[in-house]
C-alpha cells in the first residue's frame, strides 16, 4: 500500500467511529421520523406502514370535520407560538442575569474562578426532575413563597405562581441558566485585561468600554449562550408538564402526548420535525446576523 | 541617592519651563505585610515639555511602574504626580491628558486600523469630521493610508506597532507614554523605528516618556535618560552624560560595557590602582585622600602600546575581533581582567597576540570616579 493510501485509511480509521454514531444515532432516527410523518394513523399506537398520507402536516394548521371538510385550527400553532415565546423570554432573562454573574466570575481571582464556575455548575449534579418538584414547593399556593408574603402581610390570598406561563418560565431560565453563563464567562475570561485598560487610557469610561470594547469582544460568547438557552428550552419537556400543569403545553409536551395518550405517531413526528425546521430556522437567521456583525466591524 | 534632573535654578513659572511631568517623592508598596513589594522608592523627577525622556533598567527596576503611575492604571502609595503642572492624584486614566503605547500594543482586535485610531477622538466626543480628518492625518504619519480598513490581525507585527503609535497620538496628549514598544520587533525594524519615534517626537512636539531596559536604544533616541535600579532614580542625564560621566557604579555598569578599577585616593585627583600604577582623573575625588574609591572607565579609552618605563603594564589574555574593532582583554599584576577597544582601522592595525606584554593608558578625562558603593 502507497504511504498516501495508508495515511487515507488512518484517517477513515480515525473518522468512523463519530461517522458511525452520528450515522445510527442522529441521521437514521431523523429519516425514520420523516417517513413516519408521512404514513398512516394506527389507532392502536403505531404506524400503517404501507399507507402513504400527508394527513399528519394537514392537521398542523386545520382539523377535518365529521364530513370530511377542512376547517382552520391554530389552537396547535399557538401552542408552537407559546414555546417560542416562552423560550425567547427565558432566553433573554437568562442573559439580563447571566451576563452581569458571567462578568463578577470573569474578573475574581484564579482560585475563586474554580469555585464559582463549580458552583454554576453543582444544579447539573441532582436531577432535573427533582430539581423542578423542588420548584412546585416554591411557587405552589402555600408554598415557601407565598406563606412567607402572608406572614409578611404584604398579601392576603396566595398569588397564582404554579400551573401559569410565569412557572414555566421561572423553571426554564433556572435550568438553562448555566448554559448562558458559561459561555459568557469563557469569552469574557479570554479578554485582554490590556485591552481594557487601553480603552481607558483613550478617554473611554467604564460605560463606554463595556459598551465598546467588552461586550463586542464577548459576543461570540453571548450568541452562544442565546443559542444554548433557546434551543433546549424550546423543546423542553419536564419543566411545562410539572410546572405548568399540563395547562401550559410546550411544544415538547404536544409531541410526547401524540406519541403517548393520543396515539398519533404521524403527527408527533411532523410537530419534531416543524420544531426542528423552526430551530434551523432561527440558528440560520441568528448565523447570518452574525456573519453581518463580523464583516461590518461592529 | 536620589538625583533629580529638574530644572530648578531656572524660572521655573514661565510657561515654557513648566514640566510637563512632575513627579514629587513617589512610592508604590504592591501587597501588604511580609509579601509587601516596594516598587517604587521615593521616586523625584521633573520631565520637561517638547523633551524625549527614557526610563531605562533592568527589569523589575519600577520603571513600567511609573509609567502606569503616570498613566493613572495605578496609585501612588504616598507622593503625588503633576502632570502639566496640575494635580491628578485619584483621577482614572481616561480623565488624564495622557496616552500609552503599550508593550503588546494592546489594539482591538474588533476593530478595523482606522476605527482604532478613531477610538479616543470618538470617546473626547470629537466632531465626526475633525475626527474624519486627524484619523487620515494620522494614518498619512504612520503611513498606513492603504491600510485603514484592514482588520488588526490582517498586519504585521511592524504595521501593528505604527497603529498602536497612531493611536495613543491621535488625541493629541500633551504626554505620550511608551512601554518598550519596540521589544518585540526585530533588529532591522526597531533601528528604523527608533529613528522614525524620534522624527514623530520632533514633529509632534509632544513630550515622550519612554521605558525600555535597552541601553542602545536609551542612548539613541532620548534627549534625557533616567537609570533606575531596585525602585529607584539612580541618575538623570543627557545620554552623554549618563554614558561618560556615569555617577553610580550601577550606571556604568549597566548602560555600555566598563572597566571597573578598586582604587585609593593618593591626592585630588590621583589614585593608586590595586593591580599597580597610578591613574589621574580630571574629575576631583569626591573621596579623601586615602579612601577607597572605583574608577570607572570604558574600553575605547584605554589606548595599548609596547610596555615602556614608568607606563601601566598588563598581559594579553585573549583577543575578540567584532569586525569594526578588537577586544583585547589584559590582565594586571594582581590578575584583574581590564578590556581594551581598539578600533579596526587599515592605517593603524594593533597586533598583539595573547601572552604579550603591553603597556596601556588612559586620558585622565575619560576616568569616572564612583563612590565605592557595593550596588
Amino acid at each position: 500500500m502507497t504511504r498516501a493510501g495508508k495515511h487515507t485509511l488512518f484517517r477513515i480509521l480515525l473518522i468512523g467511529p463519530a461517522l458511525l454514531a452520528i450515522t445510527v444515532f442522529m441521521i437514521v432516527p431523523l429519516l425514520l421520523m420523516a417517513y413516519i410523518s408521512f404514513r398512516g394513523r394506527d389507532y392502536s399506537g403505531g404506524v400503517l406502514w404501507d399507507q402513504f398520507s400527508a394527513e399528519a402536516y394537514v392537521r398542523l394548521f386545520f382539523e377535518r370535520e365529521l364530513d370530511g371538510s377542512l376547517a382552520l385550527n391554530l389552537n396547535y400553532m399557538f401552542i408552537i407560538l407559546r414555546s417560542v415565546w416562552l423560550s425567547f423570554v427565558t432566553m433573554v432573562i437568562s442573559l439580563a442575569v447571566g451576563l452581569p454573574v458571567a462578568m463578577f466570575m470573569a474578573t475574581r481571582d484564579a482560585k475563586w474562578k474554580a469555585v464559582l464556575v463549580f458552583m454554576v455548575t453543582l444544579p447539573f449534579w441532582t436531577n432535573l426532575l427533582v430539581r423542578n418538584y423542588a420548584w412546585i414547593l416554591l411557587l405552589r399556593d402555600h408554598g415557601t413563597i407565598n406563606s412567607t408574603l402572608i406572614w409578611l402581610g404584604i398579601i392576603s390570598e396566595p398569588l397564582p405562581l404554579l400551573h401559569n406561563s410565569f412557572a414555566v418560565a421561572v423553571g426554564l431560565t433556572y435550568s438553562f441558566l448555566p448554559f448562558m453563563v458559561l459561555p459568557i464567562y469563557a469569552s469574557l475570561e479570554k479578554i485582554d485585561l490590556r485591552l481594557v485598560e487601553a480603552s481607558f487610557d483613550l478617554y473611554a469610561n467604564r460605560w463606554q468600554t463595556m459598551r465598546r470594547v467588552i461586550l463586542p469582544l464577548a459576543y461570540p460568547g453571548i450568541v452562544a449562550g442565546c443559542v444554548l438557552v433557546f434551543v433546549p428550552a424550546l423543546g423542553s419537556y419536564i419543566t411545562p408538564e410539572l410546572l405548568g400543569g399540563g395547562k401550559t403545553l410546550m411544544i415538547g409536551n404536544l409531541i410526547g402526548f401524540q406519541f403517548g395518550a393520543a396515539r398519533n405517531w404521524p403527527f408527533g413526528a411532523a410537530l419534531g420535525l416543524f420544531l426542528l425546521a423552526l430551530v434551523l430556522t432561527s440558528l440560520w437567521l441568528y448565523a447570518r446576523r452574525y456573519r453581518g456583525e463580523l464583516e461590518g466591524g461592529r | 541617592m536620589k538625583t533629580s534632573g529638574s530644572s530648578s535654578t531656572r524660572d521655573s513659572s514661565s510657561r515654557q519651563d513648566r514640566s510637563a511631568v512632575a513627579v514629587k517623592s513617589v512610592s508604590k508598596v504592591f501587597g501588604a505585610g511580609a509579601q509587601a513589594f516596594r516598587a517604587l522608592d521615593d521616586v523625584s523627577v521633573d520631565i520637561r515639555q517638547n523633551e524625549f525622556f527614557t526610563l531605562l533598567g533592568p527589569s523589575g527596576c519600577g520603571k513600567t511602574t511609573l509609567l502606569r503611575l503616570i498613566a493613572g492604571f495605578e496609585q501612588p502609595t504616598s507622593g503625588e504626580v503633576l502632570l502639566d503642572g496640575r494635580d491628578f492624584s485619584g483621577k482614572p486614566p481616561y480623565q488624564r491628558p495622557v496616552n500609552t503605547v503599550f508593550q503588546n500594543y494592546a489594539l482591538f482586535p474588533h476593530m478595523t486600523v482606522a476605527q482604532n485610531i478613531s477610538f479616543g477622538l470618538e470617546m473626547l466626543g470629537r466632531p465626526k469630521d475633525r475626527i474624519k480628518a486627524v484619523t487620515e492625518e494620522m494614518l498619512r504619519l504612520v503611513q498606513l493610508e492603504a491600510m485603514a480598513d484592514r482588520r488588526i490581525t490582517q498586519i504585521s507585527g511592524g504595521q501593528q506597532q505604527r497603529v498602536a503609535l497612531a493611536r495613543a497620538l491621535a488625541p493629541q496628549p500633551k504626554v505620550l507614554l511608551l512601554d518598550e514598544p519596540l521589544s518585540a520587533l526585530d533588529l532591522q525594524l526597531r533601528k528604523e523605528m527608533q529613528l522614525e519615534l524620534k522624527r514623530l517626537q520632533t514633529d509632534t512636539g509632544i513630550t515622550f516618556v519612554f521605558v525600555t531596559h535597552d541601553q542602545d536604544e536609551a542612548l539613541t533616541m532620548s534627549d534625557r535618560i533616567a537609570v533606575m535600579n531596585r525602585g529607584e532614580i539612580l541618575q538623570v542625564g543627557t545620554p552623554r552624560e549618563i554614558y561618560n560621566k556615569p555617577q553610580h557604579r550601577f550606571v556604568a555598569g549597566f548602560v555600555g560595557e566598563i572597566n571597573l578599577l578598586p582604587a585609593e585616593t593618593t591626592g585630588v585627583n590621583e589614585f593608586s590602582i590595586a593591580g599597580g600604577g597610578c591613574l589621574r582623573s580630571s574629575e576631583a575625588a569626591h573621596v579623601p585622600v586615602g579612601g577607597q574609591a572605583v574608577l570607572a572607565v570604558r574600553p575605547e579609552c584605554i589606548a595599548l602600546s609596547e610596555p615602556s618605563d614608568g607606563s601601566l603594564t598588563g598581559v594579553i589574555t585573549n583577543v575578540v575581533y567584532h569586525g569594526t574593532d578588537t577586544i583585547f582583554h589584559f590582565k594586571l599584576a594582581d590578575g584583574q581582567e581590564l578590556r581594551a577597544r581598539s578600533q579596526n582601522n587599515a592605517a593603524r592595525v594593533q597586533t598583539f597576540a595573547t601572552g604579550d606584554q603591553i603597556g596601556w593608558s588612559v586620558d585622565p578625562a575619560s576616568v569616572s570616579v564612583l563612590a565605592d558603593d557595593p550596588s
